[in-house]
This record gives structure tokens, sequence and C-alpha cells, in this order.
């Protein structure tokens, strides 16, 4: 199970959606399939904030093969384990953070780390400054670190070693990224 | 084949002994000049999927033609087909064949290989080459982790990887490699990659390797118990639990109506699914037949 990326992003509006900070985690992937799947998981994140409203955490399906291929001649099964997931989670305010993973991943985990990314992020960049901030300038230092101790669920995550409950978590649904509506 | 052709061969034989990594990417040719393979930083390169066929023609014609064809020659082609085509068995006989004569280093084809299963991780041919050509080396000069390595790399790469799978049971079997360290790696490895059916059905074949006891058969539900109780969905780990009490439905020892109640209470805990379902099902079923209704 691993985690592809981690991005930070503003969402002004349904139309206007801009990335503050995005990490990568491609080994494993080939070198020239790298360029494609960076580009089309920036697209994933951008399109699936633009579509979900504010105050709300989602996980989506897109189907796209973790190496970077397409699914070409599988017969796609919706619980085909080789397709990429994209947890979202929107704040009231407008700060949003994007997740993508494998579908091995647990749910649970990586929407802990959505909200602990966002709370790192407005610590370091207060509210006034990030809405005015412009597109990849955010400098956050621990995102990078935390896509990376992160990579293993077990270790990182303190509550994976008690019961799950988690309070401010409501209905996380996975949709296909097809299935999305726009939100008003 | 003409000279131009033969200039292109040999071309792409070379890019190919000298780069560490080789992917299949759609590349446009102009009206001016075809496209056939990009390489960057002298390590990376890519071949042209749209430009697979002529190639291809063009080996295939040479290694089949009836004339007479140099060795040397023949390594080149059919390096460069096998790179496209990994299941022709014919060119992989001939590279057999230019090994045993020595024009092909070990060590070269077995970077070779390398490099072609990070291509092609579920290729059957391509393991079996692998372990003819370690059976030709002997047993001392082949590294262990190397290879247990590769199948690792292999069996992430491709979702239940049954070749790669394979070549591991062969590697323990033909390396004696110690069981109780094969299990801690196969934990780890499990732990990582939950759904992976293959290296469930691995490891219930190294138990089987080793002489079973009830210590061995509970330590094994217990840890099965502590994933269940996370990924409480995955059909895997069920399936696993399945094998598990069958083979400890085998021991005359043990207490079978005892066994099937206690994991029947245990599954209460765990949050009701259609896995959950199905496995009381079975434990019912098993409970009301005495166990005689599956052969064990």
């Amino acid at each position: 199970m691993k985690l592809l990326a981690i991005f930070v992003l503003h969402k002004e509006d349904d139309r206007k959606v801009r990335i503050l900070q995005s990490e990568f985690n491609l080994e494993g992937i080939g070198y020239f399939q790298q360029r494609i799947v960076r580009e089309s998981l920036v697209f994933s994140a951008r399109t699936v904030i633009e579509r979900t409203a504010l105050g709300t955490r989602r996980s989506v399906e897109a189907y796209q093969n973790v190496n970077g291929k397409k699914n070409e001649n599988t017969s796609v099964r919706p619980d085909d384990l080789a397709s990429v997931i994209v947890h979202a989670s929107v704040s009231p305010d407008g700060l949003a953070s994007v997740i993508a993973s494998d579908s091995e991943y647990p749910q649970r985990v990586s929407h802990t780390l959505l909200s602990q990314v966002m709370n790192d992020f407005t610590n370091t960049y207060p509210f006034t400054t990030w809405v005015q901030m412009e597109e990849q300038t955010g400098k956050l230092a621990s995102l990078s670190e935390s896509l990376r101790i992160y990579q293993n669920p077990h270790k990182a995550d303190p509550l994976m070693a008690l019961q799950k409950d988690l309070d401010d978590t409501t209905d996380i649904v996975i949709n296909t990224l097809v299935n999305l509506k726009w939100s008003w | 084949m003409s000279i131009t052709n033969w200039s292109l061969i040999s071309l792409l034989s070379s890019s190919i002994e000298q780069c560490k990594s080789i992917e299949f990417m759609p590349l446009t040719s102009t009206d001016e000049y075809k496209v056939y393979c990009c390489c960057e930083e002298n390590i990376y390169l890519c071949l042209n999927i749209l430009e697979i066929k002529p190639i291809v023609n063009l080996c295939y014609s040479f290694i089949f033609s009836k004339d007479y064809q140099q060795d040397n020659q023949l390594n080149i082609s059919t390096r460069v087909l096998l790179c496209y085509i990994t299941e022709c068995l014919t060119s992989w006989n001939i590279r057999r064949r230019l090994l045993l004569s020595r024009i092909i280093n070990i060590q070269e084809e077995l970077q070779f290989l390398d490099i072609l299963l990070n291509l092609k991780p579920k290729s059957e041919q391509l393991f079996r080459y692998r372990r003819w050509i370690l059976k030709q080396e002997g047993i001392d000069k082949v590294s262990t982790n190397k290879e247990l390595e590769l199948c690792d790399r292999t069996a992430e790469k491709h979702f239940i990887n049954y070749a790669s799978w394979l070549h591991r049971r062969w590697i323990i079997q033909y390396l004696n490699v110690n069981i109780d360290e094969e299990l801690e790696r196969n934990r780890l490895w499990l732990e990582n990659n939950l759904s992976d059916s293959s290296g469930y059905s691995f490891r219930a074949h190294l138990l089987s390797k080793k002489v079973l006891d009830e210590n061995l058969i509970r330590n094994e539900l217990n840890m099965n118990d502590n994933m269940l109780e996370f990924y409480y969905d995955r059909e895997s780990l069920w399936i696993y639990r399945q094998t598990l009490i069958f083979l400890a439905m085998k021991f005359e020892m043990i207490d079978k109506k005892q066994l099937l109640n206690k994991e029947l209470d245990s599954i209460k805990n765990i949050q009701e699914n259609f896995f959950s379902n199905k496995y009381s099902r079975l434990l019912n079923t098993l409970l009301s037949s005495d166990g005689k209704q599956f052969r064990t």
C-alpha cells in the first residue's frame, strides 16, 4: 500500500481551485510514465476539489493503473485493486487537501492525515496569507515528511493501535470520478 | 536484411544493453523520420509503442529465415525481439544455445533479465529461463537475497503474480532457505500488501513445510485476528482464515467442536459483512456435519 501524492489547495469557488503545494512519491513508476502520472494526479486533485462542497470529505476512485497505464484490456470491475483512490477534504473556509493512494491504503488513516495536513498548513500560513497565495508557492516542510512517514500506516497512525472512532468524520462515500456532480 | 534495417536493430540492441530501465510509450513520428526509441540520461530507454510491428517483423524474418545466421547476429536480434515479445520460446531457446556456447555471459544475461522483469513482471518464460540459468551456474554462485528481492519486486508490480510466487517457491526449495526467516519476511510483506491472495497461499505452503503443531496455528490465527480488526472486509484475510481452520482440523489431538465454536464466538466481535457471514455459514456447516462433508 502506498501514498502517491499529497496536495494542499485553495478553493475559492466551484470554478477556481489553486494548488498551493504538492508533493509526490512516484518511485516504482517508470521514468517516462512519471510525467504522465504526475499530470493526471494533478488533474484529478483539481477536479475532485472543484466538485466537492465546502466542509465535506469524500473518497473518489479514479480508474487508472497505479503504474501509469490506463485500464486497457482488463475488464473493469468496481473493486479492481489497481486503481488510484483520491481522498479529498475541504474545510469550510476554503482550504482543501487531497491525497492520492492505491486502493489498499486504509481510508480512515488517509482522512486523518488530511486533517493533520490542513492543521499544519494553517499553523504555518495563517488564513490571511494563504488566501492570497499563488500557485505552488507553499513551502510547508513537514508535507514531504508526512508523505514519507505515512507510507506505512501501521507505524504512522496512532489510532491504528486503538479502536477506531473518529468524531469529526461523517459519511465518507466512495464515488467514481465519472459520477461526481456539481455541488450546487 | 538490408543494411539500414540491420543498423536499426543493432542500435536498439546496444541501447537495450546499456540502459537500466525500459518502458513502452507512444512517441510521435513525423513524415520525415520515424521515431523508434528515446533514450534519456543514458539509462532510461523508452521504446515507441506505435512502431512495434516493423521491428518485430524484422526480427522474426531474420530469426526464422532459412539462411545461415551468425551467432552474434542472433544474439542481437533475439535481444531486441524479447523486449517486445517476451513469450517467444524459440528466441529463448536460441539464447540458451548461445549461453551454452559461451557467446553470452551469464552475469550480463541475469542483468538483462532483471530489466525485462521490470517491464513484464508476470512472464512465465522469463522466470523459467532465469531458473535454467541459475541451474547452469551452480548453487554456490546464486545470490539468495537478490533472487528474493526480485520476487518481492515483481510480486508488488503485478497483483497476484503467479509466476513470481512460483519462482519464490522454487528458490526456497533449491537454495534451502530457512523457513522461519521466510515466514517472518512474508508476514512483513503481507502487512503492506493485504489483498494479495498469492501471498497468503504461499504462506500456507510454508506452513505445510513445517511440522505442524497447535501453537503455530494458534499464532497464525492470532495474527489474522489482528489484521481483521482493521481490514474486516478484505476477502484474502477471510480465505486465509479458512485455510488455517482446515489445517487445524487435520489434527487428531485437537477438539474440533471446541475450535469451531470458539471461532464462531470470535467472529461476533468483528463488524458484520459479506465475508464474515459466509465464514460463519461455513463454520456452521462444519459443526453440524462433524467435518465429514469436506475432504481434509
